[in-house]
């Protein structure tokens, strides 16, 4: 052992003697808190931000929306929380353990006090994590996929946890499961590779995931060729004579940015440009929610949205601490709203980097590539999803651009564009959107 | 004598001679005509040529038809028997009905009267027509009026009104977006299509106008319901088409700096609906109409079924830009300079409007909620594309799956639009 490295870890030693004291000293920084009701389990429990200062016995600082006074003395803590408007929100009291508070006490709903009538006080247990600490630089990952997930849930264990800021190369087999090397993997269905836990990111939170690299990693892909019947007219769909040797086959050419359908007679050389895409894309749905692979929602997954592609961000609303990232579906190329099921379904490799926006909720996905902000309406039907989109993009204007109504609804007459994304899985997706060059030239 | 009666021989079979070409049949129904293209070849008193896609076998004595029509597999499909008058022939017949024979069993046709006349004769060259509107119908019906009658290749100047019926100089004429025309299109049969080049559309004023409450079709009742009105946002334009934007004339604090560009456009295009159908100006349908997609500007071209003889071709509703859907159920409403020409496709219709433009070509679906017209959209544009570009139908599938872009147009009207849509560079590779 060189005396530089022998130096290095007395250091270390030292180190995470003297932070142990700092933490039994000092409740000071951030921290994660939980308030689980006497129906909750950890997937329904309440997560808050938390900023605790001592001074002295003295604490004070937030949990959450609610500013929050208090005392530590020795292992004890009181807390009283007071709401926005300076009303009693709830008292807890508990003890010290290993770098955690927990106890019990009674707090008003958060989300429920705004607006209606007062809410009475539920009984809860509590429990106070120290928030992760931030890595001094953002890292990057080389992250080997060996599992992939069909179902989207918060139950699904994370296999990576990375920080906001952080870089992840990764890669994400087809729909049906294959990819570049291996045969198959699993059973297919839009299966995904993560879920990624983001530290930091916890309800009530936006996860921010820029797509920094996305290129097939396989030479074809696969596509089907009969039109699903939310697309065509049901005289059409009858009528139609779909060849059953049809070859659906695609030879993709990543460097030329091509694709090429293997010919067919009336098809002898189609040839198409590649737009790599995601198909599916999403944070762990709300609550207890369980979704299959191929099914779409305000957590995202399968989306099907064709600018889902290199260079956009996506803005997902966190319903789980971690948020819980997941990603796959790939196609080469896709038509609006996938109209034969599928895409050009293939393998990629993608690199993506995550932020989180703490404390702004977004109800379902938004993205934003060179040219649009965009919002998701994912809904059980296309006029809902219309409305949804619009809604959610009006929503955005109104917060980050300061506009009224009457401004956003001229605005909107202008400029506004709509895609219809998806309409042949579980849900259909809409996409609403305003040009950026256009919003420019507003006065925040 | 000798020589008057050589004349009158002479005259005889000159007529004879002349009778060779081309002729449109008439037939009387209870309701519409039914109208067919009839070729006739004069050979001494012998009569050949086509009646629609059946031949014709007969004779020609004096002034006399006598025809007999067989069908492509050589069935009879109808004899006829008329008398020349001037230069139309009117008769009476028994004929199989046309429609009811495709598909189903054979049909038992019926006795009929028909006229034989003569096309209108094109003039040498196609002309420049200026036309100044001074009629604005509110209504799609064949029952209006036409305002002037064009030939296939001729270029009409003329302007358009805005939705609430204001030209360039500030005259009222009707409102309810009410069109100009309409233009009798000589040569133009119902199953043909009418094909209109939108030469020129530009904004011809300084001014337009637009809502600011968001249509309840476009976002949720919670929004509606919670949206407060801006007395600040009064929704009027000016246009400054030499910039190639609009600014808002009296912005507020927010939009002080906001632009947006020019893309002038019809809002409205039709043609006369089928039988008897009458529809508001607001409205729209499988004849076009209040179509309002943000892409029918300068530069493109539209196809439209033709339903009645001249098919009525009418415009108006321009808009100097608008967003998708027009959302605030109005655009930047303002009047419009409009060049445009027509052709003719005969012999051939498709089931709602189409159109092309400069990268796409697109079909419309007209329906009465979101969803069907996505399908009907997509089913007529796969129908064109199959039939134009010989695909079957798994290679149109695929070609859509992969190329395929929608465009929701009309969300507030009486009706809904979507557009489906193919790029033509994939198409051009295609080939």
């Amino acid at each position: 052992m060189n005396k530089k490295l022998h130096t290095a870890i007395l250091a270390l030693i030292a180190g995470i003697a003297f932070s142990r004291t700092c933490v039994a000293a000092d409740a000071s920084g951030d921290w994660v808190g939980q308030l689980t009701g006497p129906f909750d389990s950890d997937y329904t429990a309440q997560y808050n931000h938390v900023s605790l200062k001592a001074d002295g016995t003295k604490l004070s600082g937030r949990w959450g929306t609610y500013k929050l006074a208090g005392t530590l003395t020795g292992a004890r803590m009181e807390l009283s929380l007071t709401d926005t408007g300076g009303k009693p929100a709830g008292t807890l009291s508990g003890a010290q353990g290993e770098d955690t508070f927990s106890g019990t006490g009674s707090v008003v709903p958060a989300r429920r006090a705004v607006g209606g009538a007062a809410q009475s006080p539920n009984a809860v247990t509590w429990k106070l994590t120290r928030a992760a600490a931030v890595p001094a630089k953002p890292k990057t990952y080389d992250y080997e996929p060996t599992v992939f997930y069909g179902t989207y849930s918060a139950a699904e264990p994370p296999v990576l946890h990375i920080f906001p800021g952080d870089t992840v190369n990764t890669r994400t087999i087809d729909a049906n499961g294959r990819d570049a090397n291996v045969p198959r993997h699993g059973t297919g269905g839009d299966a995904n590779t993560g879920p990624f836990y983001i530290e930091g990111a916890l309800p009530g939170d936006t996860l921010v995931v820029k797509l920094v690299k996305l290129r097939t990693n396989k030479p074809t892909a696969r596509q089907g060729s009969r039109f699903n019947q939310h697309a065509v007219t049901l005289a059409y769909a009858l009528a139609a004579k779909y060849d059953p040797n049809f070859n659906g086959e695609w030879k993709l050419d990543p460097d030329k940015n091509v694709a090429t359908l293997t010919p067919s007679e009336g098809l002898p050389h189609l040839t198409i440009p590649m737009k790599t895409m995601l198909g599916c894309i999403s944070v762990a749905p709300p609550g207890e929610e369980q979704y299959r692979g191929t099914d779409l929602g305000v957590f995202g997954g399968n989306l099907d949205y064709n600018d889902n592609v290199q260079g956009t961000t996506l803005y997902f609303p966190v319903f789980h601490p971690g948020a819980l990232l997941g990603m796959g579906d790939a196609h080469g190329a896709m038509g609006d709203g996938e109209v034969v099921g599928t895409g050009l379904e293939t393998s990629v490799d993608v690199t993506f980097t995550v932020d989180v926006i703490k404390g702004y909720t977004t109800p379902q996905v938004r993205a934003e590539t060179n040219d649009y902000l965009i919002s998701f309406g994912v809904s059980g039907s296309v006029p809902e999803s219309i409305q949804l989109a619009t809604t959610q993009l009006a929503d955005w204007m109104k917060k980050d651009y300061n506009l009224t109504d009457s401004e956003i609804a001229l605005l909107f007459g202008d400029v506004l564009k709509y895609d219809i994304t998806e309409l042949v899985d579980p849900h259909f997706n809409v996409a609403a959107k305003v040009p950026k060059s256009v919003l420019a030239t507003l006065n925040k | 004598m000798k020589i008057a009666a050589l004349a009158s021989v002479m005259a005889m079979s000159c007529m004879a001679a002349d009778l060779s070409g081309n002729w449109i049949a008439q037939i009387a129904t209870q309701g519409e005509p039914q109208y067919t293209r009839v070729s006739l070849k004069v050979d001494g008193n012998t009569l050949s040529g086509m009646w629609g896609e059946s031949k014709i076998d007969g004779t020609l004595t004096g002034a006399r038809l006598d025809i007999k029509l067989s069908d492509a597999e050589g069935n009879l499909a109808g004899t006829l028997t008329g008398m020349l008058a001037g230069d139309t022939f009117t008769g009476t017949g028994v004929i199989s009905a046309g429609r009811g024979g495709r598909g189903g069993g054979r049909a038992g046709g019926g006795p009929v009267n028909f006229t034989l006349a003569r096309p209108a004769i094109p003039p040498a060259t196609p002309r420049t027509i200026n036309f100044e509107p001074t009629n604005f119908f509110g209504t799609y019906s064949a029952a209006n009026k036409p305002a002037l009658t064009i030939f296939p290749g001729d270029v009409v100047h003329t302007w358009t009104a805005d939705a609430g019926g204001v030209d360039a100089k500030g005259i009222q004429h009707r409102g309810g977006d009410s069109n100009i025309g309409p233009f009798y299109v000589e040569g133009a049969l119902p199953g043909d299509t009418l094909v209109v080049h939108l030469l020129k559309v530009r904004t011809n004023r300084p001014t337009a106008r637009q809502g600011t409450r968001i249509n309840a079709h476009a976002i949720t009742a919670a929004w509606l319901t919670g949206a407060e009105v801006d007395p600040k946002v009064t929704g009027e334009w000016t246009l400054l088409p030499d910039k190639g934007i609009a600014v808002p004339t009296h912005p507020s604090e927010h939009m002080k700096n906001y632009s947006v560009p020019l893309k002038p456009m019809l809002g409205c295009i039709s043609v006369a609906p089928a039988g008897d159908e009458q529809f508001r100006g607001g409205d729209l349908g499988p004849f076009g109409g209040n179509m309002d997609y943000n892409d029918n500007v300068e530069g493109t071209t539209l196809y439209f079924p033709v339903f009645h003889a001249g098919a009525l071709l009418g415009m108006g509703d321009g808009h100097a830009a608008m967003g998708d859907g027009e959302v605030t159920g109005s655009a930047l409403e303002t009047s419009m300079d409009v060049d445009f020409s027509v052709e003719v496709i005969k012999g051939d219709s498709s089931g709602q409007v189409r159109a092309e433009t400069r990268d796409y070509l697109i079909a419309f679906g007209v329906t009465g909620s979101v969803p069907e017209s996505i399908q009907v959209a997509t089913s007529q544009l796969a129908t064109w594309i199959k039939k134009d570009y010989k695909l079957n139908d798994s290679e149109v599938a695929i070609l859509f799956a992969s190329t395929l872009k929608y465009e929701i147009t009309e969300l507030v009207d009486s009706r809904y639009n979507v557009v489906a849509k193919v790029p033509k560079s994939i198409l051009a590779s295609m080939k």
